[in-house]
């Protein structure tokens, strides 16, 4: 194809309707690098711009631009529509709120009816073990099987290897001001070794527990004495309630 | 050329060049993809766009409904701009045409084709003085005068060529003529638009 063939087409061949063969060969025209119809081609492109804007104009509808806008606007809230939504959305928080509220208040007040329940109970217990303490420590109470002698000190000693020793003693003479009453673990062979420091209640009833392992199998004895206020490091008056550890 | 003719033409000239320049401002915003940049391509095309969609698809709805296409796919396209200056009108027309012509196509069970050159998968290259002129009102009555003045038959072959978007050979089949007649037509048609149109080109 000639230079002067191609540029006949050139318009066609921007509109893209030529023909398969024509196209080829205009294509085939331009890669050999002719200026001539390079500098044409922008030509043309212009030429049939001008004839495709010489159609008749017709006013579109307003509602086309608002179309094209509103495809490539992100939605944004009206600020028309603001006060309308406002009171709405501000009682639906408030209901939101209160319904939180009413929640947490029902929440809070069956965990209080929990917890107060819980008190009972142990309020119950303590009640109960206090009762039965006091009922051990009272003077008047003594082991069916020992003799009815109620101004004697008396004391009853449990021990666990685990958890330690417990004593419940009645009739514990009055402490002198500035003494106390300590308790004493007596191993085999050895010099006793201080089981914790109490004070009974003013009818002479104690419950003292020093907690602890115990090696019981080498103690020999359990015994309380009177001892200054501080405690000491082994017994300065005469043991009481000296009870012996039964071997196991 | 009387004074008032004179004014006329270089007031017409002054507001095509800054319709121009006002393209390049508009490729770089709506380059940074600015909502409002498509807005004022639309006030500056829109009209024309429907207009064209309206001649080539005949049919009101669908008119609106490919004008929105086209100027999405301005947009869509619009982070490919080379140029800051440069019209967009050729471009954004081409575009619309090729909507268009794919519709018409689609309902004939024709396959698509597209322009070149300033096809939309090429962004808008920056044209010269005489180039930016032709969306110039005065250049658009000259190319509707020059229309009317050809014969019947070349007019025709001009319609279906730019505004149908028909293939010589299918233009040959449409009217029952020779293919060697359209093609005569078609070249006469052109040399005689070229030549009253020679002031775009030159």
């Amino acid at each position: 194809m000639t230079h002067d063939e191609a540029r006949e087409l050139l318009e066609l061949y921007q509109l893209g309707v030529l023909d398969e063969a024509d196209r080829r060969e205009v294509e085939e025209h331009l890669k050999t690098g002719c200026e001539d119809c390079r500098k044409a081609l922008a030509e043309v492109a212009a030429f049939n711009a001008s004839i495709l804007a010489s159609v008749p104009l017709v006013e579109p509808p307003p509602r086309v631009r608002d179309r094209v806008l509103a495809a490539v606007t992100p939605p944004k809230p009206r600020p028309k529509a603001q006060p309308h939504y406002l009171p709405w959305m501000a009682m639906a928080a408030a209901l939101a709120l209160a319904v939180w509220l009413g929640n947490e208040a029902r929440l809070k007040n069956e965990q209080l009816i929990v917890a107060r329940r819980q008190v009972e109970t142990v309020t119950t217990e303590r009640d109960r073990l206090n009762s039965a303490l006091t009922f051990l420590s009272a003077p008047e109470t003594r082991p069916v099987g020992a003799k009815e002698d109620i101004a004697k000190p008396r004391g009853l000693y449990f021990v666990n290897p685990q958890s330690g020793i417990l004593l419940i003693a009645t009739n514990l003479p009055v402490l002198p001001a500035g003494r106390t009453y300590q308790m004493w673990l007596i191993p085999k062979g050895q010099a006793p070794v201080s089981a914790g420091l109490f004070k009974p209640d003013v009818r002479g009833g104690a419950v003292h527990i020093q907690p602890g392992a115990v090696d019981v199998a080498n103690a020999a004895a359990v015994a309380i004495s009177v001892e200054p206020e501080a405690g000491s490091t082994a017994p300065t008056t005469t043991p009481l309630l000296v009870t012996p550890v039964a071997g196991i | 050329m009387n004074w008032s003719t004179k004014i006329f033409f270089v007031v017409a000239m002054a507001a095509a060049v800054l319709r121009a320049a006002g393209d390049g401002d508009l490729v770089a915003r709506l380059r940074r993809r600015d909502p409002e940049a498509l807005g004022e391509l639309y006030d500056r095309y829109g009209r024309l766009i429907y207009s064209l969609i309206l001649r080539i698809v005949a049919n009101q709805a669908i008119a609106e409904e490919l004008v929105q296409e086209s100027f999405l796919r301005v947009w869509n396209r619009s982070e490919g701009f080379q140029e800051e200056r440069g019209s967009l009108g050729p471009w954004v027309l081409t575009i619309a045409r090729n909507q268009a012509l794919d519709y018409v196509r689609s309902l004939e069970g024709r396959s698509s084709k597209r322009s070149v050159s300033v096809d939309d998968t090429e962004p808008p290259v920056a044209m010269n003085a005489a180039e930016e002129r032709i969306l110039d009102g005065i250049q658009l009555k000259k190319v509707r005068v020059a229309i009317e003045r050809l014969s019947a038959n070349h007019r025709l072959v001009i319609e279906m060529a730019y505004f149908e978007g028909l293939s010589q050979t299918e233009m040959a089949e449409r009217i029952s003529q020779p293919l060697g007649t359209i093609k005569t037509w078609t070249r006469m048609a052109l040399k005689s638009l070229r030549e009253e149109l020679g002031a775009v080109a030159s």
